[in-house]
């Protein structure tokens, strides 16, 4: 379970462009699973990257397409480039869907008003297990704040971390707000204006 | 000396210069960002004589809409937006007018040697497998970033996501392409041993 959050993080901060720091290079300096894992995504990296540039193109294609800019090219005259049309591809769906969105939108509003009423004397279905199936969810999560591990780290004397756990807050902060981006706002406003200690006991 | 400062500024250079009209001007603008549009298409187009065709049509069309480009940004994700929607059209044009002459004509293409060649290569490349593994997205993602060299920002503005986006298609292409039976058949790993997808499957870590 670690290591997954800890593949994921990384993963994340080298599609960022973002160094590893010393934190997690020392965690894969000592797990396997991590080390084999980084291998197995660097030996794909460079395999696609060689493979994508091995690919044989046809004998003179630069040619052509210069000949082919030259005669189609110069029939452009200067200062008349602009199609009438533009790039993007107009969709005439476009109203249909943002009215379906907006149907979606009220709908899981309606949805979440009836599941969160008080006094609901029979709730329908799998309602209430919905509902502590989630407080129970996000009791599991501890409630992180950007000064936590740096409290922590300095209880614990080490502050060259401070920085790179700084980073790697804000890195988990944006990885769970992707995750919980499906989620209606106003569950995640439950969720969130929840001390994670009343949540634990939830039932 | 090649700086990015240097580079920005022959960009815009050039660029004001096709503006004007100088074919010369975007040739040596577009020419470096070619051969890996042109590889591009050859996965997207069903042969090369189409891939061919949708270059010469990227080309004129960038040309055609110079003064849209901002030279700040990088040009190949220009260049690649124009391709792809390219790319799009013409599938779903095909699609809608699919006949047997088209079926035809291309049995008779498939008889030119040097896309036999073509053919036979991309079927032994890994491409081809990410190309039917994975989703239209994630295959532009994964190639803009590998055969490109792209950054995500770069991407995300190449194929109009956003960056969140893009990070996730790349994940879920990497993950595609580590689990599956068939990639761990065609790479190894550099110990020459081990299939790439082991290594995506739960392990308990030694690790705290």
């Amino acid at each position: 379970m670690w290591c997954q959050v800890i593949l994921q993080i990384i993963e994340w901060r080298m599609d960022s462009g973002k160094p590893l720091g010393k934190l997690l290079q020392r965690h894969v300096a000592h797990c396997p699973r991590c080390q084999q894992h980084m291998q197995a995504r660097q030996t794909l990296a460079d395999t696609l990257s060689r493979q994508a540039h091995e690919q044989p193109l046809p004998p003179g294609l630069a040619d052509r397409l210069r000949a082919t800019l030259a005669e189609h090219g110069s029939s452009i005259p200067a200062g008349q480039h602009a199609p009438t049309r533009d790039l993007r591809l107009p969709s005439k769906a476009w109203p249909v869907g943002r009215a379906a969105l907006a149907a979606a939108c009220l709908l899981t509003v309606v949805a979440t008003a009836v599941i969160l009423k008080p006094g609901h004397s029979k709730p329908i279905g799998l309602q209430p297990n919905i509902a502590g199936n989630i407080n129970k969810a996000a009791g599991m999560i501890p409630s992180i704040s950007p000064d936590t591990p740096v409290q922590f780290a300095q209880e614990l004397a080490i502050a060259p971390y401070r920085q790179e756990l700084q980073s790697l807050t804000r890195d988990v902060r944006t990885m769970v707000e992707t995750v919980l981006e499906p989620i209606p706002p106003e569950l995640r406003l439950a969720i969130r204006s929840t001390p994670a200690s009343n949540r634990s006991h939830n039932p | 000396m090649n700086t990015p400062t240097a580079q920005l500024r022959e960009t815009q250079d050039l660029s004001r210069r096709a503006r004007e009209g100088s074919c010369d001007a975007f040739m040596k603008l577009a020419s470096p960002h070619a051969q890996g549009l042109m590889r591009y298409l050859m996965h997207k187009a069903p042969s090369l004589h189409d891939a061919e065709d949708l270059l010469q049509e990227t080309m004129l069309r960038a040309f055609a809409n110079i003064h849209r480009y901002h030279p700040d940004k990088p040009f190949a994700a220009w260049l690649f937006t124009i391709a792809t929607r390219l790319a799009i059209s013409q599938y779903r044009a095909r699609k809608t007018s699919a006949d047997i002459d088209c079926l035809t004509l291309h049995d008779v293409k498939a008889h030119d040697p040097h896309e036999q060649l073509q053919k036979k290569e991309q079927r032994d490349s890994l491409w081809d497998a990410a190309k039917h593994l994975l989703s239209p997205d994630q295959f532009d993602v994964l190639w803009l970033k590998y055969a490109q060299d792209m950054s995500v920002g770069e991407i995300a503005s190449a194929v109009g996501k956003t960056q969140i986006h893009v990070k996730v298609l790349l994940h879920r292409a990497r993950k595609k392409m580590l689990s599956a039976e068939q990639a761990g058949a065609k790479i190894q790993a550099s110990d020459g041993n081990k299939p790439l997808s082991e290594f995506s499957r739960g392990e308990t870590c030694g690790v705290k």
